[in-house]
């Protein structure tokens, strides 16, 4: 089954100019905002660059947080991509056909939920490939050791970026139209959690579903400016996000189960 | 002998709206049957519950006396309201994603193009379709997977005369296989050319089914005139077969029963001295009847 509905989501997506673009534009603007973020890491006294200790951005082990926190500003454009996908699929009414021809409901949702692991290893395939091709020549002494070091960011990352991916599965199923979707999904991250900060205890913030996500990678130019950064421990974050995607997934999947397609 | 389809009392509303009011019918292996009924009657909404697509309130049904499974849906070619395709994808690649979808393979796909003659456009995107050409790509679909039943909902909608009459050629070819197949319209000539069997819908109940000869021939009407009305509708009264006899200003309208030959009952009429200058044996058509039994639902 799992061929069949990849077969599917490889024919929508792979003949679909916007996939191409976006991912395109995804890839262009993480590898160019890496190279851009490197910027930050020397500056210039009396026309000489002098390398800032603590932003050695290129250098493993500490590339990894750096490359995946500037990753994760482009968390939006998979989302986005995701957000077509599904409803497109509910707009032209391929889910019913879907439905009518033979597939269970469950399987318009796990066909999704693979398009989203797609998307998910591809970034973060991205990323790896991204960090030894700039970490390599920019570590001295590149060991296999140092590379692996701060691995867990890799799959903090693979983790975030399908979680909100989940998000944009959930505005996009309830919501049903595209840019009323990506619209809610941007209002929800960027507005609607953070006012809920406010009333919420800080410990309970970290409940929120972005909050849980992004705690897997906090900002690591933070301590430069001398700001106090609690990490948040991998394990928490992980279980958080793992909840979260579980309790999301549940309902989209109640959702699509109990009401017409 | 298994019914191909058995539904037992759906029910549907949205909001205060019955959209399907204790609808039952029973589908035999081989007939075409029609679903018929002006619009809002129900008929969509009952092929989208048999479908799966719609929830039914209440009520119950089954494909070949299973309970329906996605497995049975694959033996069912389904053409909904309206074409569902992705409009940036070729006629070839939607097909290929229905293919998939049955587990059918894609060496039909340019099989069933050819039948619905898109052979031509198939590497267009749907969007560039007309919509004809788009109601054809949907009639190609329900035909991959080589399914056991058609459940089609309106399949000539929009199409031009030529368009009406290839699509009904494909329904005649498909049905001469033995293969079952149900159908929504809310045209009359079509269900009388095209199905074996017809239920009658108005706002959500079923108002009568049975085979469509049956309902074709009930009442075909008689007009006949004469001179001596009185005496010919006295004449009338006695020969067998001619019943619900009524005047209307000046000409007789009976009801007339299949085996009644219009030649002998002139000669009779003529041999009692009665010479009709008016007679007219009217067939029944279903549009005459669907009014009729429509108007007697209000």
């Amino acid at each position: 089954m799992i061929g069949k509905l990849f077969a599917i989501e490889r024919i929508k997506a792979f003949n679909y100019n916007s996939f191409w673009y976006i991912m395109a534009l995804y890839s262009v603007l993480l590898v160019l905002g890496y190279y851009v973020a490197g910027a930050f890491g020397t500056v210039t006294v009396n026309g000489e660059q002098v390398d800032l200790p603590q932003f050695r951005v290129y250098e493993f082990p500490m590339l990894w947080h750096y490359l995946t926190y500037i990753a994760g500003f482009l968390h939006y454009l998979p989302a986005l991509l995701l957000i077509l996908l599904v409803t497109n699929d509910i707009q032209f009414g391929i889910w019913r056909q879907h439905v009518a021809e033979g597939l269970e409901r469950a399987h318009l949702v796990g066909a999704k939920v693979l398009m989203m692991a797609l998307l998910s290893g591809y970034a973060t395939v991205l990323v790896i490939l991204t960090g030894l091709a700039f970490g390599l020549p920019g570590t001295e002494g590149a060991s296999p050791a140092m590379i692996l070091e701060s691995a867990d960011f890799i799959i903090g990352f693979f983790v975030q970026i399908f979680a909100y991916l989940t998000m944009a599965f959930v505005f996009a199923v309830a919501v049903k139209k595209p840019a009323q979707a990506i619209i809610m999904l941007l209002v929800y991250s960027i507005v609607v959690e953070r006012l809920i900060h406010f009333f919420l205890p800080g410990e309970l913030s970290f409940f929120l579903p972005m909050a849980a996500f992004s705690s897997f990678i906090s900002n690591p130019y933070m301590s430069i400016i001398g700001a106090e950064v609690v990490e948040t421990p991998f394990v928490n974050s992980f279980f958080a996000s793992l909840v979260w995607i579980i309790m999301l997934l549940g309902g989209i999947y109640a959702f699509v189960r109990y009401k017409d397609v | 002998m298994t019914p191909t389809l058995q539904i037992k009392r759906l029910s549907r509303s949205y909001g205060s709206i019955r959209a399907l009011d204790d609808f039952s019918l029973r589908v035999d292996p081989g007939s075409v049957y029609g679903i018929l009924g002006p619009n809002g009657s129900g008929k969509t909404t009952t092929l989208s519950i048999i479908l799966d697509v719609l929830r039914a309130d209440s009520g119950s049904y089954e494909w070949f006396g299973q309970w329906p499974s996605a497995g049975v849906r694959r033996r069912i070619g389904s053409m909904l309201d309206r074409p569902n395709f992705l409009p940036y994808l070729s006629a070839v690649k939607n097909l290929q994603i229905s293919a998939e979808v049955k587990g059918a393979g894609h060496s039909q796909i340019n099989e069933v193009l050819e039948i619905v003659n898109l052979s031509s456009r198939k590497y267009s995107s749907f969007h560039t379709y007309s919509l004809g050409m788009k109601q054809r790509l949907a009639l190609a679909s329900t035909l991959l997977g080589d399914p056991d039943v058609l459940v089609l909902d309106e399949p000539t909608n929009g199409l031009d005369p030529q368009g009406i009459f290839d699509v009904r050629s494909i329904i005649q070819k498909v049905a001469d296989q033995g293969k079952t197949i149900v159908l929504a319209s809310h045209i009359l000539d079509e269900i009388e050319k095209v199905c074996t069997h017809v239920a009658i819908l108005k706002n959500g109940k079923k108002l009568t089914s049975g085979t469509t000869r049956e309902i074709l021939t009930q009442n075909d009407t008689l007009e006949i005139a004469a001179s001596d009305f009185d005496k010919l509708q006295q004449s009338l009264k006695d020969i067998k077969g001619i019943s619900d006899i009524a005047r209307q200003e000046d000409i007789i309208i009976a009801s007339i029963d299949d085996d009644v030959d219009i030649a002998e009952l002139n000669a009779a009429l003529i041999s009692k001295g009665i010479k009709p200058h008016h007679l007219v044996r009217k067939k029944q058509t279903l549009e005459s009847h669907f009014m009729e039994v429509t108007r007697g639902s209000q």
